[in-house]
């Protein structure tokens, strides 16, 4: 202990910079914007964790190998003379630079886990980081001192010690042997354990969970080894010879290691089979299918710039065979079309349900436009050779400002359609013109309960729709999604989570959250505006936008993304996932097809 | 002269594999991932050659046979110092072109009729190439007489920012009819300069000229290395 308590005060007196720099960067500057915030919104927010996450690493590897590079490599000999165990020498070392390093990362986000009083996600989120990543920086730290230790080169030693940050980073989440060190799993692992307690997260339960303890003591082990080697190499002299060479392959693979991370994760694995074009002005809108035939539906603008848009919309029949092959269009005017098509059990005849705003006496108000009453109506669309017979249904009597989407459902001869908050009833017994049966408002409301994230639906009970149907109907068309079936609901888009159906009661179905899709720091910066339009079947997700991907949903607790298709150049819309698994998505000159991953 | 050679070959090839490595790993890296447009990941890979290879091969050729002391002892050699840098020149001309035509190999063949056209691709990777190889004999002959590796890539560094620098004016010329001679006398004519005239009325008389300039610097360094071989 006497011969300790002078290493210490060496050893900090050397390495207190680092501190300093530290707690410049961590703490003054998020103050800095925590001033500004009062000023502009008058409350305290410090936000402590975009620094330390973002440059905690950096910081470690700085520490390090500035912790030894100047002993090791001008004033080695100096310091083996001194009537000081070599072993004992280094290990003060070592461990004043990690408690540096603990000090200078946790502290600021402990500050930010102090004030943050949201208690919602990020709050949660916070405490996972405060709990995992010193785990991370005494790995990163510990091997950039061994790094130190055996190259004795600051230059190389750094190179050395961000290549490894990146690994410990980016490689776990993309190699699955690897998962154990992933941050995310155990965030997301340590969710789970926050659901079920249905609170904050309490650390002692944290460190009985597998996945953080496993995370934890890998990390240990491997800061624990590397302090062993750097004992060795400092002991016995051990030195890596470094050149030129060495750098510029250090370089090489310090350029290529977060270029590969980023190729395997986001890379395309999703081949493109085919890409069928069509005409320069036509948009793809819909591709409805069923098990005998599938039509495209496009539209196309017609009207000039500076005139109302006007838009002529076509179908086409299509064949799924090994190729898609489109038929010759068939016009169905100039109209707006943006409900459900849906094919009726007759062959060639489909049906729409749009509205029609209804007249309105009120003089034209642009201050205050409040939402215009509308009218439904169905179109029945029968296919000819080269042109559509069209047969509107007006429902004039029928106003209300909450018709939406219409969801079909048949019943032999009878057909009810779900739109917004209400059933309509027809009977199609003659299939080009059916008739209006009954039509009732339906009571029916879905929400998002907080704090346990429970997702409930609520329904009348003397409804004629089968409830899963009248699931479908309402979450299909909002940023909510079914996958497969009733059972399994997921919200969001890039970021979204898993609900389960957990129980019903009479009039009402609950959800609760079982899993979350969160991507990694690289593909929230990779996918850019990720379109929000899903398309799902057979436990498969689809997201759109400059990217095609698809996720494995059929085990709602662990969403995975099992297929990509990047097209930088290209905004794509999921149109639909065939039978057979081929993705048909939009591009700008017509439609892609996309093979399974 | 074959001894010289597999001297050279000896020494360089790392850099050969090092070149190739990278570029090649970027290409096929970001080619896989698609994340950016190909033709970024194109013209960044040309870009970074542009500034890596010259300043790796053309600026060291010489220079670190006077730090470990060895030129003197190549010199005496009963080989003429021109056949020497003959050599020299010949290796450092196939380390740039090698890894860039693996490259642009992996471009096509990935990436060929996807954004770019194939023709596109090999059309990019030319230009790239052809200012590498002007670069390199502009390095290759202000670095001869340096002593040391580390002064010569300080200089190297120097030529290839003086030329970024007189690119940068010549392109807020927009065009006037003064600065297109001066066009063609710059490295970079082949991957920055216009070619709204067709390649034939520009692409070739800059390659004409660069040819020029570096058989003169080629000579000119011949010309040294010659000089310390009376001395």
């Amino acid at each position: 202990m006497t011969l300790s308590r002078p290493l210490v005060w060496k050893e900090w007196a050397e390495s207190k910079t680092i501190l300093f720099i530290g707690a410049i960067v961590f703490l003054v500057l998020p103050l800095i914007g925590a001033l500004e915030r009062i000023i502009q919104y008058g409350r305290f927010e410090i936000w402590t964790s975009p620094w330390v996450v973002g440059l905690g690493g950096v910081l470690a590897v700085v520490a390090g190998v500035g912790i030894i590079i100047p002993d090791v490599a001008h004033r080695f000999e100096f310091i083996r003379s001194q009537p000081i165990p070599l072993a004992r020498w280094l290990l003060v070392k070592y461990l004043t630079g990690l408690v540096i390093i603990l000090i200078t990362l946790c502290v600021p986000l402990a500050l930010e886990c102090l004030v943050d009083h949201s208690g919602e996600f990020s709050g949660f989120y916070l405490s996972v980081l405060l709990l995992t990543l010193p785990f991370t920086w005494t790995a990163i730290y510990s091997i950039s001192f061994v790094a130190a230790c055996l190259i004795r080169r600051t230059a190389l030693s750094v190179i050395v010690g961000v290549f490894v940050l990146l690994v410990i980073y980016f490689l776990p989440p993309m190699v699955p042997a690897l998962e154990i060190l992933s941050l995310n799993r155990v965030t997301s692992d340590l969710g789970h354990v926050r659901l079920n307690h249905n609170d904050d997260l309490q650390p002692g339960i944290a460190a009985l969970h597998p996945s953080f303890f496993v995370f934890a003591t890998t990390f240990l082990i491997i800061a624990g080894l590397a302090l062993l080697l750097a004992i060795a190499a400092i002991k016995r002299d051990w030195q890596v010879e470094s050149n030129r060479k060495s750098i510029a392959w250090a370089l090489a693979i310090f350029l290529l290691a977060p270029l590969a991370s980023a190729s395997l994760q986001l890379g395309t694995n999703m081949p493109l089979l085919q890409t069928v074009s069509i005409d320069d002005k036509e948009r793809p809108q819909r591709f409805v299918q069923d098990g005998n035939q599938a039509l495209l539906f496009t539209s196309k603008v017609i009207s000039a710039p500076g005139e109302d848009m006007r838009s002529e919309t076509f179908i086409r029949r299509v064949t799924t065979g090994p190729q898609l092959e489109l038929g010759p269009r068939i016009s169905l005017g100039v109209r707006r079309w943006w409900g459900a098509f849906a094919q009726s059990p007759a062959p060639d005849v489909l049906y729409s349900l749009t509205t029609e705003l209804a007249p309105d006496p009120r003089p034209e108000d642009k201050q205050f436009d409040p939402p215009r009453a509308q009218y439904p109506v169905l179109r029945s669309i029968r296919l000819l050779e080269s042109s559509a017979e069209i047969i509107p249904l007006e429902m004039k009597d029928q106003t209300s400002i909450d018709y939406g989407p219409g969801e079909f459902v048949f019943k032999g001869s009878t057909m009810l359609v779900i739109s917004g908050k209400h059933e309509l009833s027809f009977n199609i017994s003659d299939p080009p013109h059916p008739r209006l049966l009954s039509a009732k408002q339906l009571s029916i409301s879905v929400g998002l309960l907080m704090p346990d994230d429970r997702v409930v639906f609520k329904y009348p009970t003397e409804c004629d729709v089968p409830v899963d149907d009248l699931i479908a109907a309402h979450l299909k068309w909002q940023w909510w999604g079914l996958v497969g079936d009733t059972q399994t609901l997921f919200h969001g888009v890039g970021k979204f989570n898993c609900y389960s159906r957990a129980d019903a009661a009479a009039g009402m179905v609950n959800f609760n959250r079982v899993g979350r899709y969160a991507p990694l720091p690289i593909e929230r910066y990779f996918d850019r505006n990720p379109f929000p339009q899903m398309s799902f079947k057979n436990g498969l997700l689809a997201t759109g936008g400059r990217q095609v991907s698809l996720f494995d949903v059929t085990d709602p607790s662990n969403p995975r993304r099992i297929g990509h298709y990047a097209s930088p150049l290209e905004q794509n819309e999921i149109l639909a996932i065939l039978p057979d698994g081929r993705v048909v998505a939009t591009n700008s000159k017509g439609l892609i097809v996309l093979g399974k991953p | 002269m074959r001894s010289l050679l597999w001297k050279e070959w000896h020494e360089q090839r790392w850099k050969l594999a090092f070149m190739s490595v990278l570029l090649a790993g970027i290409a096929f890296t970001g080619l896989h991932a698609r994340v950016i447009p190909d033709e970024t990941v194109l013209l960044s890979i040309g870009v970074l050659a542009v500034i890596l290879m010259p300043l790796l091969v053309g600026a060291v050729l010489i220079a670190p046979e006077r730090d470990s002391r060895t030129l003197d002892t190549l010199l005496a050699l009963p080989t003429r110092a021109v056949q020497i840098l003959a050599v020299k020149t010949v290796i450092g001309v196939i380390l740039c072109v090698v890894p860039l035509l693996l490259t642009c190999f992996i471009g096509v063949g990935m990436a060929g009729g996807r954004e770019l056209l194939s023709s596109e691709i090999i059309s990019l990777f030319v230009k790239c190439g052809l200012t590498i190889l002007a670069l390199f004999f502009w390095m290759l002959a202000l670095t001869i007489r340096l002593p040391g590796e580390t002064r010569a890539t300080l200089l190297g560094l120097g030529v290839l920012i003086g030329w970024m620098i007189i690119t940068l004016g010549l392109t807020e010329a927009h065009g006037a009819d003064w600065s297109k001679p001066i066009w063609l006398l710059n490295p970079a004519a082949f991957i920055v300069g216009s070619f709204d005239n067709g390649v034939s009325a520009w692409l070739l008389p800059a390659a004409a000229i660069q040819a020029a300039i570096a058989g003169l610097l080629w000579f000119w360094a011949s010309r040294q290395l010659s000089e310390q071989e009376a001395h």
